[in-house]
């Protein structure tokens, strides 16, 4: 009986204990989160002198880390989602466009060093690359709407601060900026674009900020 | 000029300061890093681009097409960078910095596109480099965390210089060579992470940012024929990761 007694209380120390000093050494994390982006596809990297009313986004997204003490690699997915389209405010006729809605998919891939303060957070900041897929609409000056359909690879850094809420679950805060930008997906029809080319990329370049939590699974 | 003068005193007061005042306790310590740089030059304007081919936003807006034309694009710069940094560090909580960086356009800056030559439609192929190096100064906090991990935030102002080129050939013939060489004192915000293996020597990495741009200058390239003008831009952020040696223990 006192044998089955300590075994039992054995079994339950280390039951409880074993997640606990695994999950402290947060090797390996699953999280989402919520975040924004002002000015997607900002449209004066098109035409510097546009006068427009910038589309801003909301994203969501899984973020996946693998980290050892002062190391850490951060992938996952983002998708964005219109808050309020883009619109061209003046001079329609010359820039070409009216208004703009671009929607994406974000896939992040960064590395860099991590600081962690004791067992309450880190600080971390790493720099790589990230995909994007994008889709959406252009409402051209012609009064006639185009879909987009447009891939774009950039590279940026990412920023963020994790607050350990308990052994396996923390807050976290991120700051990404990329630098991509498509390829000509669609033909503008204002008086700048006079030749008919396939001439509007869509930018994806941009800050972006991300609020999450994160469960560590090992 | 001033600035100039301002960035070399502050260097040699950050070199000999600790030297004359050995009450104060000082540390010092030398960097060495490289990173990236992921739009050096920015949108690398130029004036022949918005008169001759039609883009306004320089590399942004140079990509065209159209069918039956073979086109590439054309992606903005990514640099690279490497250099060596000099820190004082005063009472552990302040520091003062000079260092020495330079960098180079690695990848992006070629490819093909089209523009409308006098009403016929041809095949532009172009091309785009930067370099140079900068001597950026800059004083900040350090927040040490424990034993083994400092973060520290500066601003400051830097020395760059850059040699920004740019080459457009078609089939007309017509061939435009850009070369732009000039200097400016661009703003330095650096954000720092140091993680100390041991009592001397940290692994490091940082966020810089720089804005700031040359006054427009005048093509250096007179061979073509033609005369362009472009700003030398240097803003942007720099990712960088490298090690530090402290020649006191922290």
């Amino acid at each position: 009986m006192c044998k089955k007694a300590i075994t039992y209380i054995l079994l339950l120390i280390f039951l409880i204990g074993l997640p606990v000093s695994v999950f402290a050494q947060r090797y390996f994390g699953v999280g989402i989160h919520v975040g924004g982006q002002h000015d997607v596809g900002d449209l004066t990297s098109f035409y510097p002198d546009a006068q427009t009313d910038p589309q801003n986004s909301v994203l969501f997204g899984v973020a996946i880390r693998l980290s050892i003490p002062f190391f850490f690699i951060r992938t996952g997915g983002d998708a964005s989602f219109t808050i309020n389209k883009g619109k061209v405010l003046d001079n329609q006729a010359t820039v070409g466009v009216d208004a703009y809605n671009v929607q994406y998919t974000m896939l992040p891939l960064y590395a860099g060093l991590q600081f962690p303060l004791r067992d309450r957070g880190a600080f971390y900041l790493g720099g790589g690359v990230s995909y994007f897929y994008g889709t959406g609409s252009v409402k051209l000056s012609s009064g006639v709407s185009e879909d987009i359909n447009a891939t774009a690879f950039g590279a940026g850094f990412l920023a963020g601060m994790q607050l350990y809420v308990t052994s396996s679950f923390s807050l976290y805060m991120e700051w990404v900026y990329v630098e991509a930008r498509s390829k000509p997906v669609i033909t503008t029809t204002g008086t700048y674009n006079a030749s008919n080319y396939k001439d509007l990329f869509i930018d994806y370049s941009g800050h972006r900020i991300l609020l999450g939590v994160m469960y560590y699974v090992l | 000029m001033y600035y100039k003068l301002l960035i070399l005193l502050c260097c040699c007061a950050i070199v000999t300061v600790p030297i004359s005042s050995p009450a104060v306790p000082f540390n010092q310590a030398i960097s060495l890093y490289a990173g990236y740089i992921p739009s050096v030059g920015g949108n690398l304007y130029s004036y022949q681009q918005d008169n001759t081919f039609g883009s306004a936003t320089g590399i942004d807006g140079i990509n065209k097409s159209l069918p039956g034309f073979s086109t590439a694009t054309i992606h903005r710069l990514l640099g690279a960078t490497a250099g060596i940094n000099f820190k004082l560090v005063i009472s552990d909580f302040f520091t003062a910095r000079v260092g020495a960086n330079y960098f180079k356009n690695v990848w992006g800056g070629k490819g093909k596109t089209v523009y409308n030559d006098a009403g016929t439609d041809r095949l532009l192929e172009c091309n785009y480099s930067f370099d140079g190096f900068d001597i950026p100064v800059t004083f900040g906090i350090i927040i040490p965390f424990y034993k083994d991990m400092k973060i520290t935030f500066s601003c400051g102002v830097a020395y760059a210089w850059g040699r920004y080129k740019n080459k457009f050939e078609s089939d007309a013939p017509l061939s435009y060579k850009g070369a732009f060489k000039g200097s400016a004192y661009p703003l330095v915000i650096n954000t720092e992470g140091e993680y100390f293996v041991n009592d001397k020597f940290a692994i490091s990495t940082s966020l810089m940012y720089y804005r700031g741009t040359t006054n427009v200058i005048k093509d250096s390239k007179t061979g073509d024929g033609s005369i362009d003008y472009a700003p030398i831009d240097f803003s942007g952020y720099r990712f960088l990761l490298g090690v530090s040696y402290y020649f006191k223990p922290i």
